[in-house]
């Protein structure tokens, strides 16, 4: 079967099993039956006892795998994917990014450093979640912009004994499954931004959980250039380009490094730094206090 | 062995560091402040001995054996991947 999803009207082709279940992991993102009109963008092919996920984006253009729940989380990151293939200059970092102020916070680490967790110990405070595991980047006449790709927010169980206050209640509230050590959430439609909704980048923010007082410093440049292009996939885009996107994002924006042990103090230098009061001041509260 | 950069690999320079991206295996290198500097003096031909002596008149304060060994480390690195050949 056929689907055609977004507003983009990007072509699916797989099982209504798999289908039914997509609406777990975009979020913003329609859905709707269609009629074969054209080459996918991605699709499941049955192979085995399992789905073998077609995409240009996947590693040699495709992936096997089983479980039709498995299936559906590789075709919504495909289809974010080739979302973002189909904006001019567009990277795909893994980054969070989350709306503080006028802008967007883009965090950025390697694995373990606590870009999810921050992302969503600040949208427990109220303010807005654009990614919490990639994000869309892009250079738009001298303006950095990310944009949000709809894809669910995902938390590592169990969370962190050092979790902000009002957390866990944030991601027990907003979980529509839990399994192998994952939540996968479902956030309010003013708590995460719909699937192509860009904000001004206003500070590349390298993750560095390495215990003690939070402190926010500058970074080298370059280090935020490498971190951005090893972990930007770049569908249709040369390694050269991708360089060239993330050497000028970096000239344009700021580029810090927050070193920190606790999310919830973590948190709140960001917001103290990046200014402004949430976008839901009603909702947010962590650690007892209003923000 | 006389050693030479690569002339189709491109370069991009970020504050001190440089980057790197070979176009045969469209793989991109970050090269910190010895790399670059070893880079940049391999845009002539080179060999060990002659770069060990270029880096002690250029980092006097540097140990001439400690200058020998991450010269023949950060060498044999961009040989191995290709960047740097070894030329007549």
């Amino acid at each position: 079967m056929f689907w055609r999803l977004g507003d983009a009207g990007l072509l699916v082709q797989c099982p209504e099993s798999i289908a039914s279940l997509l609406a777990m992991f975009l979020h913003g993102w329609s859905i709707a039956s269609a009629d074969s009109g054209g080459r996918p963008a991605v699709r499941a092919v049955s192979r085995g006892d399992g789905w073998r996920i077609e995409a240009h984006s996947l590693p040699r253009g495709g992936v096997d795998l089983t479980g039709d729940l498995a299936a559906a989380e590789l075709v919504a990151d495909a289809a974010a994917c080739e979302l973002v293939a189909s904006r001019e200059r567009t990277i795909l970092p893994h980054a969070a990014a989350v709306e503080i102020g006028h802008g967007a916070a883009l965090l950025l680490g390697d694995s373990g450093s606590g870009k999810s967790t921050l992302a969503l110990t600040l949208a427990a405070m109220g303010y807005r979640l654009i990614a919490d595991d990639r994000v869309g980047l892009a250079v738009e006449d001298g303006a950095v912009m990310a944009m949000a790709l709809g894809l669910a927010p995902k938390a590592r169980l169990p969370l962190p004994a050092a979790a902000a206050a009002g957390l866990p209640e944030f991601v027990k509230a907003r979980s529509v499954r839990a399994g192998n050590g994952v939540a996968v959430l479902k956030l309010a439609t003013d708590e995460q931004a719909p699937p192509g909704v860009q904000a001004p980048v206003r500070a590349f923010i390298r993750l560095d959980r390495r215990g003690g007082a939070a402190r926010l410093e500058a970074e080298s440049r370059a280090v935020i250039v490498r971190t951005l292009a090893e972990a930007a996939a770049a569908p249709g885009l040369t390694p050269e380009e991708v360089l060239a996107i993330a050497v000028a994002a970096t000239a344009a924006v700021p580029t810090c490094r927050l070193g920190y042990g606790e999310s919830d103090e973590a948190a709140r230098l960001l917001v103290e730094d990046l200014g402004s009061p949430s976008r839901r001041e009603e909702t947010c509260a962590i650690g007892g206090a209003r923000m | 062995m006389r050693y030479r950069r690569r002339a189709d690999v491109s370069e991009t320079a970020v504050e001190e560091d440089l980057f790197l991206h070979d176009p045969l295996s469209r793989e991109l290198y970050h090269l910190d402040r010895t790399a670059r500097a070893l880079w940049t003096a391999l845009a002539e031909p080179h060999d060990l001995a002659g770069l060990t002596t270029l880096f002690a008149m250029a980092f006097p304060d540097a140990a001439s054996e400690r200058i020998g060994v991450d010269l023949e480390t950060t060498l044999a690195e961009l040989v191995g991947r290709g960047l740097v050949v070894s030329v007549p």
